[in-house]
């Protein structure tokens, strides 16, 4: 009994912590795991993955041996080894602990009587367990810990998700100014009211600007022009201090209202005059540049200054073409 | 009491302007026949209505009439009424325009047809003579499109 135990101390010595890459011809049991609060089928599914993931990830040949016993220690997984001349064996448990999972899993050597690796990982549910044993498999080959590899030892919903990226500033953003239409178009009336509602995307040097916007003539004497925007632009913005210039452009839908003063005649040799306040509806596509100057940029809420060009091409009262100058003073929020 | 009725209305109706005024066939049975010949300057008032295509609704509602370019108008015994003169341009306005027409009495009628970059505009002028120097009617006529057109018209004539 005493030379048994002393035998076993003698083991137990030999099994020595160390971390060595398993090579590709090496012959692998992995025995059943225990478990304590896990489905045992889930447990079972997540041996046979593990199985898979060594035989792939290690190229090992894999054996199997009838009623396996779920080891609890190396002593029990190197006889379960040595009876199937497999020289690795890997045993282990996945247990519930509160709302995780831990799976643990020793590897012993079965020839040298080591321990030629443990490796812990912990995860949130069942199903990161798949996930888990391609982690374990690849931390084996490397021969290192999977806490060591250069994966984390461990895996959560939130790390399975796509790797976070870079936020930008973003915000709605309003801005009032004044338009002032160029040649004849719009209703050939003056300079109006301009009020723009827009979400703002910035990056460092690249702002995103969506906007529905309306135009409308400010003169209560006859004729009316009223013009609404819906256009995205990309501005480029030159420098990240709190006076910060940028330039822009964008395209888009507009949509013209006109009620334009006009004198109709019919006839040359005996002409018949009416004075008109034509009406017209148009939709078409329109585009604009800009030059702007953003105020307080290193704070949350910005302030913006901007010149636009304006061209529509919008079918009204028989003209297509409307350009206009509009300024404006915008706040991001 | 019924001839006091009958006596009233005969004296309502004999001064009302209605009846006064000069019928077809009245300026038509004037006796003397209306020297209307000369430099015609056409004006008037008028509206467009039924203007049914969308884009002639800018051509409906009130229009101003004239004036028109001078008409030099010759008046001609018509060949086959003694009663009736004829009325034609005597200067061409280019084959855009065209006008005929005639006088009866004092009755003074006549057509006018347009080509222009709208469409084709006809009038119906139907008016009385007064004196030789003044006309006054109505008007009718259709185009551009589908519009109708009426209104109310004044001649002023230069004689040559």
């Amino acid at each position: 009994m005493k030379t048994r135990i002393r035998t076993q101390m003698i083991m137990a010595a030999l099994l020595i912590c160390t971390t060595t890459p398993a090579m590709a011809d090496d012959t692998w049991l992995v025995l059943p795991l225990r478990s304590r609060g896990v489905d045992t089928l889930a447990v079972e599914t997540f041996a046979d993955l593990l199985r898979d993931q060594i035989r792939l990830q290690l190229k090992a040949r894999i054996v199997n041996i009838p009623n396996p016993i779920a080891c609890a220690d190396a002593i029990c997984a190197r006889n379960s080894g040595s009876a199937t001349n497999a020289n690795l064996v890997g045993f282990g448990s996945v247990n519930a602990l509160g709302s995780k999972l831990i799976v643990s899993l020793t590897v012993v050597d079965s020839k040298k009587n080591t321990i030629a690796g443990t490796q812990k990982i912990t995860v949130d549910r069942v199903e990161d367990l798949e996930a888990a044993s391609v982690r374990i498999a690849k931390a084996l080959a490397q021969g290192g810990d999977t806490e060591d590899a250069a994966e984390l030892g461990t895996i959560t919903r939130k790390e399975i998700q796509p790797p976070k990226r870079r936020e930008g500033i973003r915000g709605v953003t309003v801005r009032v100014g004044a338009i002032v239409p160029l040649d004849d178009g719009y209703a050939n009336m003056g300079a109006g009211v301009l009020v723009d509602l827009g979400y703002w995307y910035e990056t460092k040097s690249i702002a995103l600007h969506p906007r529905v916007g309306v135009r409308f003539d400010a003169d209560p004497g006859p004729g009316l022009y009223v013009e609404m925007p819906i256009d995205f632009n990309v501005n480029y913005i030159f420098g990240l201090g709190d006076l910060a210039p940028y330039i822009g452009a964008g395209a888009g839908l507009r949509m013209i209202w006109e009620e334009r003063p006009a004198t109709v005649t019919v006839g040359s040799v005996m002409p018949a005059v009416a004075e008109k306040d034509l009406q017209d509806f148009g939709v078409g596509f329109g585009a604009s540049g800009r030059v702007g100057m953003m105020f307080l940029r290193t704070y949350t809420m910005r302030l913006n200054l901007a010149a636009e060009y304006n061209v529509a091409v919008v079918p009204v009262n028989n003209r297509k073409l409307h350009q206009s100058l509009t300024f404006n003073l915008g706040a991001i929020f | 009491m019924r001839y006091a009725i009958i006596i009233f209305l005969g004296l309502a109706l004999g001064c009302s302007p209605y009846y006064r005024e000069p019928t077809d066939d009245t300026c038509a049975s004037a006796k003397t026949l209306s020297q209307v010949a000369g430099d015609w300057t056409i004006e008037g008032y008028g509206s467009r209505t039924k203007c049914l295509e969308a884009d002639e609704q800018r051509y409906s509602g009130d229009f101003v009439l004239g004036p028109s370019l001078p008409l030099n108008i010759e008046q001609k015994p018509s060949s086959t009424q003694t009663t009736v003169h004829s009325l034609a341009l005597t200067t061409s306005l280019g084959s855009d325009f065209s006008f005929h027409g005639s006088v009866q009495g004092s009755c003074v009628n006549f057509e006018t047809e347009e080509q222009t970059d709208d469409g084709l505009i006809r009038y119906t002028f139907t008016g009385q003579a007064e004196g030789s120097t003044r006309i006054e009617g109505k008007f009718s006529g259709t185009g551009p499109g589908s519009c109708r057109s009426s209104g109310d018209f004044t001649i002023l004539i230069r004689a040559q």
